[in-house]
This record gives structure tokens, sequence and C-alpha cells, in this order.
């Protein structure tokens, strides 16, 4: 589909000035009204440094930000969150969501108890990601097609707390030669003290044998960790934006308001394939 | 000459095929008629060496006692229920402690828990709890027969496997015996064979159940262990 690129204003650019500051947008410096903007273009919204809050909502609100004002910039947190489009971060917050989304869904389609793990991870995985990669996997299959895929690396069991805190997509795996493997969603949140797993271990969801959580250490997922791999997706994400899911391209018909001038022509964004990695700490 | 020796080697070709089929369909006929046997499954941990993998020293609460004559020799038998004292990780109990009047006192550990009897664990065998000889939240007790008293306890499920299905025949003649350890639901628990002591049977299938025969096996007791019925 053909969009119209829409531009705000014309930006007055001089050759000295380096007009892409923080976060590396460009600061719309130009006058509106006879006033000086001072706002930074996230393609989607505006953003305003001096109040530390965006001008208008945020397109992506649907995705459910629960606690968080659609005008707060990254949940208020700067130093754990990046929007670089100023769309719905996937972030910790979309994880939390995703975890606790596909827990309902399993529950509702298969009840309390069966072992449904692969179900569970590849809901929010497909949730998180657009993507249908593990799609029709068993737990084995899974952990054979993270192993395999160039859309995965592995991560090391002392970083994933960490790394899931700051956005990343990361899902335990173990195969197992003979019966059924296991696979859980690592999940934002505090480490758990376990002896067990050597001292401490991750928290997950998990939607395995008799488990339904969104979010439990997960030495109640494996008695221990030796054999349990940690997989952190470092391929195209994607999300929804006014209904539309998007994985990198050309996003049509976003609104863009200010205060005192509506802009109605619908704005184009683009958005070139975000990697979750990338929408990490900045 | 040449041709005796090539129909030689044929015929103790074909002797030697007919004999292993013999042998294999001999193997196949019925269950393994045993003199002695041994634990099926997996077996608990050792103390020393969990204490020595976490450094530190295990110690344990009772959080429940049951007090009764297993034996008939009008003297008390005590179990206990064991919990590893704050601890952290999945399980309600963790040791077993029996003492069984005459006999050396005997402990079982499992560090990855065992779980109260509930609904769950016994969701294949009706009336399984209340068949208990002895009230219990943690365990149950099943008389299997004249000479076999089994003390069964469920294991935390970890991923996608059922949890443990242990089983302790309390009346062995040295002392109390882990017989079964392994990751199963409990299926059945019935007399198969007719020999007046109940068998199990054990699936790894979910709730709706198994779909296919292939599903269950059956474990017979036999002088007070269990032997893997292979015509089943």
């Amino acid at each position: 589909m053909e969009c119209a690129q829409h531009t705000v204003s014309e930006p007055k650019i001089t050759l000295s000035a380096n007009k892409y500051l923080f976060n590396g947008k460009e600061l719309q410096d130009e006058q509106l009204g006879g006033i000086n903007l001072d706002w930074y273009d996230y393609g989607a919204r505006f953003y305003d440094p001096a109040l530390g809050r965006w001008h208008n909502i945020d397109p992506a609100i649907e995705n459910a930000h629960y606690d968080y004002s659609p005008y707060a910039y990254v949940y208020n947190n700067p130093l754990r969150f990046l929007d670089p489009f100023g769309l719905d971060s996937i972030d910790a917050q979309a994880i939390t969501t995703a975890a606790q989304n596909a827990v309902n869904a399993v529950t509702e389609t298969y009840g309390s108890t069966s072992a449904q793990c692969n179900r569970g991870v590849n809901t929010a995985f497909e949730e998180l990601t657009g993507s249908e990669e593990l799609s029709d996997l068993d737990a084995n299959g899974i952990v054979n097609q993270m192993e395999e895929s160039d859309n995965f690396e592995t991560v090391e069991q002392d970083k994933v707390q960490t790394e899931v805190d700051d956005g990343a997509l990361i899902v335990a795996g173990k195969a197992e030669s003979s019966g059924s493997g296991h696979v859980a969603l690592a999940v934002p949140g505090d480490e758990v003290s376990s002896t067990n797993w050597g001292g401490s271990a991750p928290v997950g969801m998990d939607t395995g044998k008799n488990k339904r959580w969104s979010s439990k250490g997960m030495n109640y997922s494996w008695s221990s960790s030796t054999g349990v791999a940690f997989y952190k997706y470092t391929g195209p994400s994607a999300g929804t934006i006014n209904n539309q899911t998007y994985s990198g391209g050309t996003i049509p018909a976003v609104s863009v308001t200010a205060p005192g001038t509506t802009y109605t022509q619908p704005q184009a964004v683009t958005v070139p394939a975000p990697r979750i990695d990338r929408i990490n700490r900045p | 000459m040449r041709n005796i020796v090539i129909y030689t080697i044929i015929a103790l070709s074909l002797f030697q095929c007919k004999s292993r089929n013999s042998s294999h369909s001999v193997s196949t006929i019925s269950s393994i008629q045993p003199t002695n046997g041994e634990l099926i499954g997996n077996k608990l941990d050792d103390i020393d060496k969990k204490q020595e993998e976490f450094g530190m020293t295990l110690e344990f609460d009772v959080i429940e006692k049951l007090t009764l004559d297993l034996n008939g020799d009008n003297q008390e038998d005590i179990i206990e229920i064991e919990r590893i004292r704050q601890w952290i990780d999945p399980g309600d109990f963790h040791r077993i402690t029996i003492k069984i009047s005459g006999k050396k006192k005997t402990e079982f550990l499992n560090t990855s828990g065992w779980v109260a009897v509930g609904d769950y664990e016994t969701q294949f065998v009706k009336g399984f709890v209340s068949n208990t000889v002895i009230s219990s939240k943690y365990v149950s007790l099943q008389q299997a027969s004249e000479n076999d008293m089994l003390l069964f306890c469920f294991g935390y499920t970890y991923a996608s496997q059922p949890g443990l299905l242990s089983i302790i025949n309390l009346l062995k003649q040295d002392g109390p015996k882990l017989i079964f350890n392994d990751n199963y639901h409990l299926y059945k628990f019935e007399d198969i064979n007719n020999d007046g002591a109940k068998d199990i049977t054990v699936t790894t299938a979910d709730m709706d159940g198994p779909k296919e025969k292939s599903m269950l096996s059956v474990y017979e007791l036999i002088n007070g262990w269990f032997f893997k019925k292979l015509d089943q």
C-alpha cells in the first residue's frame, strides 16, 4: 500500500546544528504559533523533554498500560525503557501482559492441569513478536527450533532476569530424549532464592502439567537448572497499532495531534523491523 | 566335500535363528516370575551427597506423626513426615522416617519434594484417599496383601512430567523398602492377576485419561516387589 508521507512542518535545519539529540530523535525547534516547540519527533507522536510527557496519546494504548498514563514516556522510567517510535514499547510490561494473556487463553481452552507448556509459550511469543516460528511445535520441537534458528541466541542463567526486566524476550527450555520436554517464558520480576537451583532462579510463566501461572520462580518449573537453556529472541518483533499488526514496514493512518493544532492528515510511520534488544536500556 | 561344508553352515545358521526366535517368544509370554525383586525407577536422594551439593546441613521439622501397629506385634510403629527447615523450593515434605519395632530406623529423602495427597495426585483412582489405613494429610497407607503394607507418596509435578510416584513397602523382612519411584500417575490399584496382592497400573497421560493402551503400564506385586507385566 502506497502511503503519502506527511511532514508536520518543514524543519529549518542549519548546517551547524545537530538536531538529532535525545535518543537520536530529531528536535523540532521551529516556531509554531509564535512559540518555540523544542519537541522531539518520534514519528508517531511528539515528546516534550521539558514536561517528560508526550503531547498526544500513545496510538498503541489499546495494548493496555493499566496503571500508566498514555501520555507518560516509557512508564515514567527512562532508565529502563525506550520508546523508539513513540509507539507502544515491547518491554517488561508487554511481556507481563502477554504472559497473563497466555495463561488465561490456555486455561480457558485446555483447563488447568494438562501439559500445555508449548501452547502457553507460543501464545505469548506470537503476541509479542507476531512470529509463528514456534507454532505447532511441541516442547522438544520448540527447543530444537530455538537451538537452530538465527532469531535466537542463548543467554547465561545469571543474565536472564536482568535482560527480561529490560524487555528482552527469553524462553527457557529443556528437551527430553524420552517423554516430553518443557518450555517456559521468562517474565519480569525478582529472582527467587532456590537451593535446588544453586542459589537463585529467574521467574517465569508456565502452562505445563498442573501449572498455570504467569509469574513464579523457575524452581517450580524444573527441579534444578541442569539442562535448562535460555534462548533470547533477537528476530523481528511486532505489535499492534490502531488494531493493525506491524512487524516492520510502514504503518498507515496514524493521526498526530498537538495542542492548538490538529494534523488531520494521516501520517505514515516507517517502522524498521524493531528488535527487542534494541528497545532495551537507552 | 565343499557342498557338505556349505550345507552344514546353512543348517547351523537356521538352527541359531530358530533358537533366538523361541527364546524371544518365551520372554513375552507373561510376567517375569521373580525370585528377588528390585526398585522400579530411580533411587531417592542420599543426604550426604545432597548436603555436599548444597553446601549446607539439612535440618528437618516433623510436620506429621503417624502412630500405629504395622506388624501386629502390639508395639507402636511410627511414621514421621518431615519438611526441610526453612526450605524455599517446592514440596510439602521431603523426608519420611519410619521406625518399626524390631527393625532399624529407615529414612527416605526427596529434596525435589513430595506434596500432600490431593485430588490431582489421585485423579484416576476414586476412593484412594479415603481407603487409607490411617488418616494423613500427606501420604496414603494401603494394605496391598496380607504381607504387604504400601506407603504411597506423590512428588511435586516438575516440567511436563507427572510427579514422582514413590511407593514404600513397610513390611519387608529386613525393614521398609522403596519398591517403586518413577514419574507416573497412579491409574489403578487393584489385584489384576488374582494372586491376592493389589497391583498398580500407571500412566503419564493427563487427566482426560490415556488415549491408548500403550500409555498404560502394569506392575504386578509379587513377593513384596513390583514386576512389569510384559504381555499387557
